[in-house]
């Protein structure tokens, strides 16, 4: 029997298959998340990883119910578990790609058998997750004795798992990965086969590593979602993928058709043809456009946008570009002979293409002389430059038409008034902020935009801030400059002319009239846009208030500029235009929330079922739903939270997940191979809870400062001041979870795998509540959270029997 | 004997309802969906009428096909929500003697509707797949003013310009050059801005003695910011 075999290798074995299930399942989550943002949205990911991981829940859950018949069973159950596991991974991507099962989240609300197919999802990614788990929580059970060890074991591999998982994303793609990853869980199975059933595990096991070897070589279709821009893109005649790189920035594709242009909100003076353009898709979303450059050009497309706009007043000799990639801004700058031109791009795939597959259709744009490519995310350029600039600009915003809300959970560093103010700091004397983005009706983007720029100018203490802006739109953008120094007449006038030669309309400008505002471009309500200049009067805060969209500037600790959701005012948009039309306004928000509830419904269930089992009096019962449940959402919403603090102190998203995911779990898993010096002892949770409720809420108070004046710092230093930021708080959250578990063991055994299942449930509802509470209260509000929920874990030993 | 009574009965009886179902569904569209929300042009309600739109939608949507929302018709695209279709025929004032140019014909609903009024509709679908569908169903529904074209609108049609207007159902981050060039002195060209299922917006552009001026139309209204009276 198992239990009777306590070899040290055999425990090796045990420890070393742990870490290996680990590995796979964490590997497998984020490249799950990854392969739905390519064929879905990242939203949709949430919900369909939610269930899945659920699989954490529903084992414990299991566990409880059959807890005698399976430990009976352990020789050969938990290398048959490990095995399917990875059989699983190796058929969920690739069968959720079958007709039957292939669902449109996007379609969700309007077509009812979206609801069937989703359902068929959620099953198929479901159980990779739930057998992975049931071997974990099986070997829990079983040894809970040597808890603190085998904790290390899963923290340690989780760990590495999301560490490893980014290194795999430069060397597979998405339809190679899940085959590659299913390999970790087969030898896991291998590493714990003992001699009964030996034969049959051993086949078992090489039969599944064929498969996944197999379909490694034979690789599915992605089919992402018709409403995906990639989509309509290979719709259109002669289209073709020109490049395709797989890079922990995402998909990068690069499609070309001859009939696919980019010119947005064009002048309709324009009377010149349009010439056909490559197109980057990252993750299958427009990411930006390859227009044909050369030296000798006459004309360039951008001279006929709004975005011509900070050209007009002088030539600048410095220009600084945001998200400059695709190279059109860049080219723009040039033609306007800017003397010395910076780009930034954070994504290095892109850059590279740039440089090298397009560099002959862009005329070497990226090897010119004056221009300076940078790969680095914006706001650390911002923070680490010295330099002052005459223009500094930032993408297009927004989406023709608008984006349905689909970016609403974005965090976007550079559109915050702390990003203003840091942009506002490296203007030349005579320098400006240039902004523009796609007109969104009813306006909401513009509206917020005016709304950063009167409380920043304010802020900097400009006395009449409406003199420092010029503002003009077409029939489909809006372009703000915002000027260090007031606009002169002269300035104005050049305006006006830029105006009548393109048929555009100034929206704010010194000294124009409501007639100025609509003589090209008009609006069945004109106020529109002469609402823009009542956020720069003592009206703002009553307009923010009674406005139907959240148009509340953000902030580096709410940097969520695309969502424009207000609760109390849907019912009012579902009243004038329709319950199945305004979900479409808000659908990336929606579908948070619906994750949510559907979370929190099936997690209560599981939670309660072996109940029937366990009974519903005795073993402490009210201690363990608390402890644990506090555990969870303490340790979730930190690590959440630290993810958001990161991606602006790293640099990017992939940077912050892959470091807080490695350093929290590994130092946990130190803290929980620690917890065995703790005696399973009341005294010693009150201990340890209190001093990570303590050390989270001095960190709620201070990080926010300590990152942001540190940022500017190099990238080794950085790197050793998150590490020790992350570690210290985290060593501490290892030890709760093992010694609690040992003290369930104590006071009844058969309580641990409901225990361990609250925990799983608990992790999985804070996902999507943390990401619902970072909107709506901000990242300070999620530390805070994470405080009470170990505050209350800290309050709940008091309900422990006295004994302990 | 009785037994085939019973069923040719049934039959004939479904059958019949089949049909008296899609005219009451047609009816109540045009006048919960269209009517109650101000379009008032005789010759749009018209059309609103006669057209089956049934026959424009995929066959498993079919129970939905006078619901008051746009419908997924393959390739991303959609077929217009009834009311959108019917304004953006009313905006551009449709005469009998009108020549249209349609840029996306997509599922031909809106040029169904269109050369229900007017003299004749040109349309261009630049997804194959789609065009071939159109082009068929509008064969079988004998529109013999409609021509269909599997071209990239972006050129508009040349050979056949002036146009009275365009309707431009497939809209583009920029206003061709062409189509603006194809567009008779007085005409009216109408573009939908929206992403699919949602169109919050209409883009009206209208050429007067070579002028080109715009209006957006929000027919998705809202409430408006309370200001205070000195405002």
């Amino acid at each position: 029997m198992f239990a009777k075999q306590q070899s040290n290798f055999f425990q090796f074995r045990l420890l070393l298959a742990v870490s290996i299930i680990s590995i796979a399942i964490v590997s497998y989550e984020i490249q799950l998340m990854h392969f739905f943002n390519i064929v879905q949205w990242h939203h949709f990911a949430y919900m369909v990883i939610s269930i899945a991981l659920l699989g954490f829940g529903a084992s414990g859950t299991v566990l409880s119910i059959f807890r005698n018949w399976m430990l009976q069973r352990i020789d050969i159950l938990l290398p048959f578990l490990m095995i399917s596991s990875g059989l699983l991974m190796t058929y969920a991507t690739r069968v959720s790609r079958y007709d039957f099962f292939l669902f449109d989240s996007y379609t969700l609300f309007v077509d009812q058998s979206q609801f069937i197919r989703l359902l068929g999802t959620y099953l198929i990614f479901f159980f990779p997750f739930f057998s992975g788990a049931l071997a974990i929580g099986l070997i829990f059970v079983k040894k809970v004795s040597n808890i603190g060890t085998l904790y290390f074991s899963d923290l340690l591999g989780s760990g590495i798992g999301g560490a490893l998982i980014i290194f795999l994303f430069w060397q597979f793609t998405p339809q190679e990965l899940p085959s590659v990853i299913a390999i970790l869980p087969i030898l896991a199975g291998l590493l714990v086969i003992q001699k009964k059933a030996c034969m049959y595990l051993i086949s078992y096991s090489l039969l599944c590593l064929s498969i996944s070897v197999y379909h490694f070589y034979k690789p599915f279709d992605l089919f992402p979602s018709q409403y995906k821009s990639i989509s309509y893109a290979l719709n259109l005649p002669d289209a073709i993928i020109e490049q395709q790189i797989s890079s922990p920035y995402g998909l990068v594709q690069v499609v070309y058709s001859p009939v696919q242009r980019y010119a947005p909100g064009l002048s309709l003076t324009y009377a010149e043809n349009i010439p056909p353009c490559s197109v980057i898709f990252n993750n299958g979303d427009w990411y930006a456009s390859i227009s044909p450059w050369s030296k000798k050009d006459t004309s360039h497309i951008l001279d006929y946008t709004t975005m011509a706009l900070p050209y007009v007043f002088d030539v600048p000799k410095s220009v600084l570009l945001f998200n400059a990639g695709g190279g059109l801004e860049i080219s723009h700058a040039l033609f306007n002979g800017a003397k010395q031109i910076t780009a930034i791009e954070t994504n290095a795939t892109v850059v590279s293409l740039l440089k090298n597959e397009y560099t002959s259709l862009t005329d070497s744009l990226f090897y010119h002389p004056k221009v300076e490519i940078y790969t680095q995310a914006s706001r650390t350029f911002l923070n680490q430059t010295n330099k002052k600039y005459d223009i500094i600009q930032l993408p297009l915003l927004g989406a023709f038409g608008g984006s349905v809300g689909l970016n609403a959970l974005q965090e976007e560093n550079m559109l915050t008034r702390e990003a203003f103010a840091e942009m506002w700091k490296k203007l030349s004397p005579n320098g400006m902020i240039v902004l523009s983005s796609w007109i969104d009706l009813p306006p909401k983007i513009s509206l917020k935009i005016s709304a950063m720029i009167a409380e920043s100018l304010e802020s900097f203490q400009i006395e009449n801030p409406l003199d420092h802006i010029a503002a003009v739109r077409s029939w489909g953008t809006i372009t703000y400059v915002i000027k260090h120094e007031q606009l002169k007449r002269s300035e104005i006038n050049k305006v006006k002319i830029f105006c009548d030669r393109y048929n555009f309309d100034p929206v704010l400008l010194p000294g124009i009239t409501a007639q100025d505002r609509a003589q090209f471009n008009t609006m069945e309500n004109n106020n529109s846009f002469s609402d823009l200049e009542g956020m720069f009067s003592s009206q703002r805060e009553k307009i923010i208030h009674e406005y139907d969209f959240n148009i509340q500037p953000a902030t580096d600790n709410k940097p969520y500029f695309f969502q424009f959701l207000r609760w109390k005012k849907f019912p009012d948009l579902v009243k004038t235009i329709g319950d199945k039309s305004s979900v479409f306004l808000e659908l990336g928000y929606l579908i948070l929330v619906v994750t949510l509830i559907q979370v929190i419904i099936l997690a209560v269930v599981l939670i309660i079922l072996p109940l029937f089992r366990l009974g519903w009096k005795g073993g402490n019962k009210a201690w363990v739903i608390l402890y644990f449940t506090a555990l969870g959402f303490g340790y979730m919403f930190l690590e959440i939270v630290f993810i958001k603090y990161f991606v602006l102190y790293l640099g990017h998203p992939i940077y912050s997940v892959a470091t807080v995911i490695s350093v929290m779990l590994i130092s946990s898993g130190l803290g929980s191979l620690y917890s065995s010096r703790y005696q399973t002892h009341r005294r010693s949770l009150l201990k340890i809870t209190g001093i990570i409720t303590g050390f989270i809420l001095v960190y709620s108070f201070f990080i926010g400062t300590f990152l942001s004046s540190t940022v500017g710092f190099s990238v080794i230093l950085k790197i050793v001041l998150t590490v020790m930021i992350i570690a210290l708080p985290s060593f501490f959250m290892g030890i709760p979870f093992p010694i609690g578990l040992k003290i369930v063991d104590h006071i009844k055994k058969s309580n641990v795998p409901w225990a361990w299942g609250i925990n799983g449930c608990v992790s999985v509802i804070s996902t999507s509540l943390a990401a619902i509470t970072a909107v709506e209260m901000g990242f300070t509000a999620m530390m805070l959270f994470a405080a009470l929920a170990y505050g209350i874990a800290f309050l709940s030993n008091l309900l422990l029997l006295q004994r302990f | 004997m009785n037994r085939l009574i019973i069923i040719l009965f049934l039959i004939f009886a479904f059958g019949f309802q089949e049909k008296t179902d899609y005219k009451a569904a047609r009816e109540k569209m045009v006048n919960n969906q269209i009517k109650a929300r101000g379009i008032q042009n005789r010759l749009t309600l018209a059309a609103m009428q006669t057209v089956p739109r049934h026959k424009f939608v995929p066959e498993k949507l079919l129970s939905s096909a006078y619901f008051d929302s746009p419908l997924p018709i393959g390739y991303g695209q959609t077929i217009s929500q009834p009311y959108i279709v019917a304004f953006m025929t009313e905006t551009i004032k449709p005469k009998k003697d009108f020549k249209v140019l349609e840029i996306g014909t997509g599922s031909g609903y809106q040029a169904a509707i269109l050369a229900n009024i007017v003299d004749s509709v040109f349309t261009i679908e630049i997804v194959e797949a789609l065009y071939d569908q159109a082009k068929i169903r509008l064969n079988e529904l004998n529109y013999h003013n409609i021509f269909v074209k599997n071209a990239d609108g972006y050129y508009g049609w040349e050979e056949k310009d002036p146009f009275d207007a365009i309707v431009v159902t497939a809209a583009a981050e920029f206003v061709p050059p062409p189509l603006i060039a194809q567009l008779k002195d007085g005409g009216k060209m109408i573009i939908p801005v929206g992403t699919p299922f949602i169109t919050q917006q209409l883009l009206l552009i209208e050429k007067k003695e070579q002028k080109i001026k715009t209006k957006n139309l929000m027919f998705v209204r809202f409430v408006p910011f309370t200001r205070n009276k000195d405002q």
